[in-house]
């Protein structure tokens, strides 16, 4: 197998950009990040310190109740598109929990019923999450009074272009933030983000030390560097005497989703269709067993108007959500199946890698000689 | 019975000798932070000196309980100067 850090000379690019280009969904700013740490900025020192330093052993991750849960999890913020899906377990985005509802409380806001767990993701454009850092201790304070199941700490932008300390700085700011949440007796997963060696090999390492039950990641951005990246990811698994739950966001369903099920086997997902509802779109299971989106030709009002004889009428987004998420799901436990499947495949590509590894050490060291 | 409220041991401001990397002058103010297992003293982007090795394990351990710590080094000739650093939480 190639040297997950191969490339990782080749990482330095002239510009900032984000390595999605501009790939629908991707929310981060390419070109005036807000939360740059720059040894000639005259904040540099006090941004050092509110992190600690790059150290990531002033982090330590406390005992909290283990979270169980479900192999994916709706992503629900109020909309149209995401009103009435529901699963044990979904996902709220931090905006939404900074909305002002008045005198209503968030669950009866976004009418989501008592038994569903809510988990807060941290995932945001730079600029909220600057505003969050500073403002830190009223979200805090907003937080501890939704009493969610957990928070996923924030994901700060990592640029592949970025010096070092840039990068480092977006790792350990999260971690600080996870620092936060559980000193305010919120259940938190920290979040994984890594730019070179160095920081991959620290995570194994404070990861080993303090063993959190779950942990998350953000394939967003990742866009035409998933295959380092994804590699990368297996690498850190690798070396995990007891790999943790990992919740990944922003996989993509199809090869995406089987290569990190494959690096991960103990990933969890986040899925966040709500643009593709909202666009008319939703994911279809082919006979094949691929997926392919399909568009719905216009919204229903319009059809009304320009009777066109088309068969497949605009469904309401929330159904168009509803069923982008059921195949979405059925799709995470196929490629889960797949990689479990003790089948031995020549291209070293896919499979679980515990399994790759026992069928390496399992075979004879002499040919077996016929009788 | 009298009881007598103290601060942890963490809020404790503290002293301490260090190397200079650089000529520093009196007061001048630097942030601790942890790096490579010590804790280095940095003023404008620069790391001006590193605390020993016990002192550095006692304030990282109060840092990962959310303490930070700022202060002065005040020279004591080119190469040596003391560290006044206090305390404080963060959220």
């Amino acid at each position: 197998m190639t040297d997950p850090w191969a490339d990782e000379g080749q990482l330095p690019l002239e510009a900032r950009v984000c390595p999605c280009f501009g790939r629908f969904g991707c929310a981060h700013v390419g070109e005036v990040g807000p939360a740059r740490l720059s040894a000639d900025a005259p904040d540099f020192d006090s941004r050092l310190l509110e992190i600690g330093g790059f150290d990531l052993s002033t982090v330590r991750a406390r005992p909290q109740r283990s979270l169980v849960l479900p192999h994916v999890m709706p992503v629900i913020d109020g909309s149209a598109e995401s009103f009435g899906v529901y699963r044990p377990v979904v996902i709220v985005p931090v905006d939404a929990v900074r909305t002002e509802f008045g005198s209503r409380t968030f669950r009866s806001q976004l009418s989501i019923p008592s038994g569903v767990q809510l988990i807060v993701s941290m995932y945001a454009d730079d600029r909220t999450l600057e505003s969050i850092w500073n403002d830190r201790p009223s979200v805090v304070s907003r937080l501890v009074a939704l009493r969610p199941a957990a928070v996923l700490a924030p994901s700060y932008s990592a640029w592949s272009g970025d010096p070092w300390t840039e990068q480092r700085y977006a790792l350990k700011r999260s971690l600080e933030f996870y620092r936060i949440l559980q000193d305010n007796a919120l259940p938190a997963i920290p979040h994984l983000v890594w730019g070179r060696s160095i920081d991959a090999a620290d995570l194994v390492e404070w990861l080993t030390n303090n063993r959190p039950d779950t942990i998350a990641t953000d394939a967003q951005c990742v866009g035409p560097l998933f295959e380092a990246w994804v590699r990368q990811l297996a690498w850190i698994y690798e070396r995990l005497a007891r790999p943790p739950l990992l919740v990944v966001s922003g996989i993509q369903p199809g090869y995406r989703l089987h290569r990190t099920i494959a690096a991960w086997p103990e990933s969890r997902f986040v899925y966040n269709g709500l643009r593709l509802a909202a666009s008319h779109r939703e994911l279809r299971l082919r006979t094949d067993g691929r997926l392919r989106r399909v568009r719905h030709a216009a919204h229903a009002s319009i059809q009304l108007s320009l009777p066109l004889g088309l068969r497949d009428p605009d469904p309401a987004g929330s159904v168009l959500y509803q069923r982008s998420l059921r195949v979405f799901e059925r799709a995470v436990i196929a490629a889960g199946e797949r990689v479990a499947a003790p089948e031995v495949r020549g291209d070293g590509g896919l499979g679980h890698p515990r399994a790759r590894h026992t069928r390496v050490t399992d075979m004879p060291r002499e040919p077996v000689v016929g009788k | 019975m009298e009881s007598s409220v103290t601060a942890p041991p963490c809020a404790r401001p503290r002293q301490a000798l260090v190397t200079t990397s650089a000529p520093v002058g009196n007061f001048q103010p630097v942030v601790a932070v942890a790096h490579e297992g010590l804790v280095r003293l940095v003023a404008k982007g620069m790391v001006l000196g590193v605390l020993d090795g016990a002192i550095s394990a006692e304030l990282i351990s109060c840092m990962a309980e959310g303490w930070r710590y700022t202060g002065t080094l005040e020279a004591i000739d080119g190469r040596s100067a003391h560290v006044m650093l206090e305390a404080r939480r963060l959220l």
